[in-house]
């Protein structure tokens, strides 16, 4: 396990798509930080550090999925697979070895986030809610990035086709995708409107009750199925309104168990041809 | 005549391979699938007593095209590659500028086909289902003939990708990424380019006295070059799909006019970088 975790590091080093997605993670996360920060003192606007410290939460599975795939995909492509398993290497300790290798990308290029972010820093002053807000919002994306890495294993390890590149990117699109339909649904507001504007002017009617307001058992469904998926907690830590942390944090450690463990089952039974 | 002949051999070619191909079918079938969801979500409104609106429903596969179609075109062109097809083309004779344009009016009117996928159950169980369109149908017309432009442009973009590198699975990650970016960098200049250049006078209360607030220009305006470079880039192949969506019943010629445009252009670069390529 030590020599296949020392090996895929090794190659992770070299990888292009690694440097590449982690440079752009840096650059995004400082530049949009400056341009921002930037644009609001010009216009003399009061900005605070946290506004948009988390902004750059929404796409990092986006640049977990590219690094994942690639990495994943040249190991098929290269044979080196084949190689691991006939120098007699268990099928458990390289697909571990993989999600770990996977997951160690992804925590580097959180980290290129927390730390371009810090730009902002000598313009605007630190975060104005403490250190303690901010490392919480860190762990949580710490947390669902290791569900992000989980997922996007389990998918490359197991698709090894030519589309299997393809089917990780696109994974991550559907995440948000889903995620931004639970978050529309749940961001209805429980009473409508009780203003109406007409050519008189502004006038007040009575609070009624929004159609489109889901309660009750099914509300909790959605709020716990929007915190499963990965890309659901990204938009509340984007947001910085994460509902509920412990089952956030609990959900993700749940994913990131079910798809390794499911994982490491299927490849047991997987054809390498 | 030869080359008319060449490039009609490998148009039929190409059709065949994709009537046969996987990815294809699939970029069809989730289209479908989105625009039942999209009927589905939108028939809910309908239950319960209110108006359900078929309209903005029907435009969404404009922004959603080019996500399906950068997929679906590194994996069609890829194939080429990947199994050697693209040798043996140029082997038995055909001009590499009849290869490449080959390739990119099989992508095209695969894309149209993809967003035909998502029209189709959209017009005919999305009328009966939610009553009929309420904007006019000449402007429906032109929508939909401004988006397959768009689609083409966009088609045109990841052909050029995918034929100028060899690496099917980088290829997949640089356009479904292009994809992505062009999405998101639509929505954002979207929302700075409507930005209101004066915030309007305002009456508001304060320790019980009406207090009004003038008129004031708005910071977040964007204008000059700034703006100039913004509305060119909003005019992107993708980024359009939001002004499509956006400006759908009075959708302007310079839209289309700038789909054609990229076509052009990346067609133009595309076939003349090919013709030198080294093909291994």
């Amino acid at each position: 396990m030590t020599n296949l975790l020392r090996a895929n590091f090794f190659r992770m080093r070299r990888d292009h798509m690694f440097w590449t997605c982690f440079g752009t993670v840096l650059a995004c996360s400082t530049g949009f930080m400056i341009f921002w920060c930037r644009d609001d003192i010009q216009h003399g606007l009061q900005t605070k550090l946290e506004q948009y410290y988390f902004n750059m939460a929404l796409p990092l599975g986006l640049f977990t999925a590219m690094s994942a795939a690639m990495f994943l995909n040249a190991e098929y492509s290269e044979g080196t697979i084949r190689n691991k398993l006939a120098v007699g290497h268990t099928r458990r300790e390289v697909y571990l070895a993989h999600f770990l290798t996977v997951l160690t990308a992804s925590l580097f290029f959180v980290a290129a986030w927390l730390i371009g972010g810090c730009a902002g820093i000598p313009m605007v002053g630190v975060w104005e809610c403490g250190f303690q807000v901010v490392a919480f919002y860190a762990l949580i994306a710490v947390c669902f990035t290791a569900a992000f890495a989980a997922i996007f294993t389990f998918l490359g390890l197991l698709l090894s086709g030519r589309s299997a590149t393809v089917t990780v990117v696109l994974a991550w699109f559907a995440l948000l995708l889903g995620a931004s339909v639970i978050e529309n649904i749940l961001s209805e507001p429980e009473f409508a409107s009780g203003i109406i504007i007409t050519a008189e002017g502004m006038q007040t009617t009575d609070l009624g009750l929004n159609p489109h307001y889901v309660s009750g058992a099914l509300r909790t469904f959605y709020e716990f199925l929007r915190d499963v998926i990965p890309a659901g907690q990204a938009i509340q830590v984007q947001s910085m309104a994460v509902l509920d942390p412990l089952r956030a944090l609990l959900c993700d450690l749940g994913v990131t168990a079910i798809f390794t463990l499911g994982g490491l089952a299927f490849f047991e039974r997987k054809d390498l041809k | 005549m030869r080359a008319k002949l060449s490039v009609n051999l490998l148009l039929r070619a190409n059709f065949s391979r994709l009537w046969r191909s996987a990815s294809f079918w699939v970029s069809v079938a989730v289209m479908s699938a989105i625009s039942v969801f999209e009927l589905a979500v939108g028939y809910q409104p309908r239950l319960q007593g209110g108006a359900g609106i078929l309209d903005n429903r029907y435009m969404i596969f404009a922004l959603l095209s080019g996500v399906v179609l950068s997929a679906f075109c590194s994996l069609f062109t890829g194939s080429e590659y990947s199994d050697g097809t693209m040798r043996n083309k140029v082997a038995v004779g055909h001009s590499r500028t009849a290869v490449y344009l080959s390739n990119l009016a099989v992508c095209a009117a695969a894309g149209v086909l993809a967003c035909c996928g998502y029209i189709l159950p959209m017009v005919i169980v999305g009328v009966p289902l939610l009553g009929p369109f309420t904007m006019s149908v000449s402007s429906l017309l032109w929508f939909t003939l401004c988006a397959f432009i768009m689609t083409a442009a966009m088609c045109a973009i990841f052909t050029m990708i995918a034929m100028l590198n060899q690496n099917k699975a980088v290829v997949a990650v640089i356009c479904i990424f292009l994809a992505y970016f062009l999405l998101f960098l639509g929505i954002y200049l979207n929302t700075r380019l409507t930005e209101q250049a004066v915030i309007p006078a305002r009456e508001y209360i304060e320790n019980g006295q009406i207090l009004v607030r003038e008129a004031m220009p708005n910071p977040s305006y964007v204008q000059g070059v700034k703006r100039t470079v913004f509305e060119i880039l909003y005019g992107l192949p993708g980024c359009q799909a939001v002004q499509l969506l956006a400006t759908a019943e009075a959708c302007p010629v310079r839209l289309p006019l700038a789909s054609l445009g990229a076509i052009a252009v990346s067609t133009t670069a595309g076939a003349a970088l090919f013709r030198r390529k080294d093909l291994k």
